[in-house]
């Protein structure tokens, strides 16, 4: 008896349990860790994952792709293109959304988008207890912020259909930053975090503030035009036209070609995530007329460059959302499998500045598969969950308890050079409590300012050093740097508290707000025994 | 960082609040990870920090 945790995306799916060591991803048993969320049926066969794509060259019409976002949506707010290479999304006779699939000679089939969903998903419950070798009791499943109601409802319907009681939906980025954070314990540093999830038919960004563990969404951007199929649109048609080239014919005039095309392009691009160059090699693409080529990873940058050019804007896009300033932002977490490719993480590194951290492959091989971070997120979830009743779970998300207060700004105290010292960050909920240690002068009366930090962003202009030589200075290229920094100033004064006769080299300061928002401030000298001084502020 | 010396004209009182801090905001958060089960649970059966803080 286990639980387990999912990630049901468009183009691929995973499944992660809590394994001795750790949260594991399991794999199929094809061996696939990113098992692509399709379904085709041919003659009497049901075929499921990498096995259903191997049919989008022969059988299109066959192979059942891009549902996940159908799922409890109404048919006309449905992108009809996301099915053009395969079965096509339709209405079915019984007026719900699905495929109809011609299996053999005159046989056809009718889909429904939820039926789908609980053959993929009853597939992936059977490759865990395949390889966990016990029942499972429970799942989490992560889903885009942007899901519906009516999706979350259809979705949770068809899991209990598949034999999956869901635990708990949460919310994909959310998921991938706890598997994320929960490395270290990282979630007990208060961060801001934005969560780029880059996948095969959509971009979904979130900026998530993490304070005393607890996160919050702060904005979120969804871009249906950002995506992994357009990067192997863009490759496509360089090698269809570097075969026109060759041999003077259109590698773009049938599907099957088409197909062909594609699936080398995911190929060529998979292999540039990890390696220089790849070898393009399709059996009869087009006319019987085999081709074999390469490419090295710069000229896929150069062929996809306007795509790969229009992550950044997405990212700093969000990031206005959430009325914030680049600068702000901790750590973006790149998730999803398009985040392996290394210019796009380079592309999003240079919108921000050096202090943040980019959490990538291509930048550090620490963080290793971004299209795992969904699924292990839900699993780590789903372990947590164990110990709760399913009543308790659901008292849980009730409003009462979800819609919590956030303060505005950042508080924080005055030190000895006058400069602001943050205790909370701005966007920490509460109840909440912090203590910090700082230097105090002994034999003395010490004096706490509270305050409200109030920032601003300075702009330093570094001109270039000039270069000596004075031939080449006219053809100088170098231009003056702008260093743009964050500074925290004292703000608003809330409160002074007094410390008397301090005989330790520190002093500890406690900022706590209990439930009503009352904030407590409390000082005393870092030595048993010592009386506390302390003072209440309330707020506006 | 260190503090500062209390200002000679300070007075005998120790402590003095001169202003609110700004409204809070009230938004939903995640209902993920260990910090949020510990809140919920907190928050539902009325305990107290101090049990939470071993
Ligand atoms: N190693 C890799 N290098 C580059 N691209 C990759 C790599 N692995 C997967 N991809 C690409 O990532 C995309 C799929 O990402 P992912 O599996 O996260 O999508 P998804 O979440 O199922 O889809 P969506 O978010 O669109 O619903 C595809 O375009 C795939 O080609
Ligand atoms: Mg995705």
């Amino acid at each position: 008896m286990t639980v387990i945790g999912i990630s049901f995306g468009n183009t691929t799916s995973s499944i992660a349990h809590l394994a001795k060591d750790g949260i594991e991803v399991i794999a199929n048993p094809d061996g696939e860790r990113a098992i692509p969320s399709s379904l085709s049926y041919i003659a009497e066969d049901e075929y499921h994952g990498g096995q259903s794509l191997a049919h989008l060259v022969r059988n299109p019409n066959n192979v059942i792709i891009n549902f996940r976002d159908s799922i409890g949506q109404s048919f006309d707010k449905l992108d009809l293109t996301l099915t053009d290479r395969a079965a096509k999304t339709t209405q079915l006779e019984s007026g719900d959304i699905g495929f109809k699939i011609q299996t053999s000679e005159g046989e056809s089939k009718q889909i429904s988008v939820n039926e789908a969903t609980v053959r993929h998903l009853e597939n992936l419950k059977h490759a865990a207890v395949d390889y966990l070798g016990q029942q499972i009791t429970g799942v989490v499943i992560a889903i885009p912020t942007d899901f519906t109601a009516s999706q979350k409802e259809q979705l949770v319907a068809a899991s209990e259909k598949a034999g999956l009681q869901v635990l708990q939906l949460i919310s994909e980025p959310s998921a991938a930053l706890l598997a994320h954070a929960s490395i270290d314990d990282k979630l007990a540093e208060d961060k801001t975090y934005v969560v780029a999830d880059f996948g095969g038919v959509r971009s979904d960004a979130a900026v998530i503030s993490v304070r005393g563990g607890i996160l919050t969404v702060l904005a979120t951007a969804h871009d249906f035009s950002l995506n992994g199929d357009n990067l192997d649109a863009a490759l496509a048609d360089h090698i269809a036209a570097e075969f026109k080239k060759k041999y003077q014919t259109n590698a773009k005039s049938n599907p099957r070609s088409i197909a062909k095309l594609k699936e080398a392009s995911v190929l060529a691009r998979k292999t540039l995530s990890n390696v220089s160059s790849a070898t393009i090699s399709i059996e009869a693409l087009a006319d019987g007329i085999d081709f074999h080529s390469s490419i090295n990873r710069l000229r896929f940058e150069v062929t996809c460059r306007s795509v790969l050019s229009q992550f950044p804007a997405f990212v700093e896009s969000v990031v206005k959302k959430a009325n914030l300033d680049v600068l702000d932002i901790d750590e973006v977490l790149l998730v999803g499998g398009l985040s392996n490719t290394p210019k796009l993480a380079s592309n999003i590194a240079d919108l921000f500045p050096e202090s943040t951290v980019i959490a990538a492959p291509s930048l550090d091989t620490k963080f290793k598969n971004p299209e795992e971070l969904v699924a292990r997120g839900a699993a780590l979830q789903a372990s947590l969950l164990e110990s709760f009743s399913a009543e308790e779970i659901a008292e849980s998300l009730q409003p009462v308890i979800l819609n919590t207060q956030h303060i505005s700004k950042a508080i924080g105290l005055v030190d000895a050079a006058g400069q602001f010292v943050t205790v909370l960050k701005s966007e920490t909920t509460y109840p909440i409590k912090k203590s910090l240690k700082l230097a105090a002068p002994k034999g003395q009366d010490i004096l706490i300012t509270v305050v409200e930090g109030e920032h601003s962003i300075k702009e330093t202009v570094i001109e270039p050093t000039p270069v000596s030589d004075d031939e080449d200075d006219e053809y100088s290229d170098e231009e003056p740097e702008v260093v743009r920094e964050k500074i925290y100033v004292p703000g608003s004064k809330l409160a002074e508290l007094a410390l008397r006769d301090n005989q330790s080299e520190e002093v500890e300061v406690t900022f706590s707000i209990n439930k009503d928002g009352v904030l407590s401030v409390t000082a005393r000298e870092v030595k048993p025994g010592c009386v506390a001084f302390k003072g209440e502020i309330q707020h506006n | 960082m260190s503090l500062p010396v209390l200002p000679s004209n300070f007075g005998a009182e120790n402590f003095k609040a001169t202003a609110k801090f700004s409204a809070p905001v009230r938004r939903p958060i995640e209902p993920v990870g260990r910090y949020f089960l510990a809140h919920a649970t907190r928050s539902l059966r009325g305990h107290t920090w101090s049990e939470y803080e071993k």
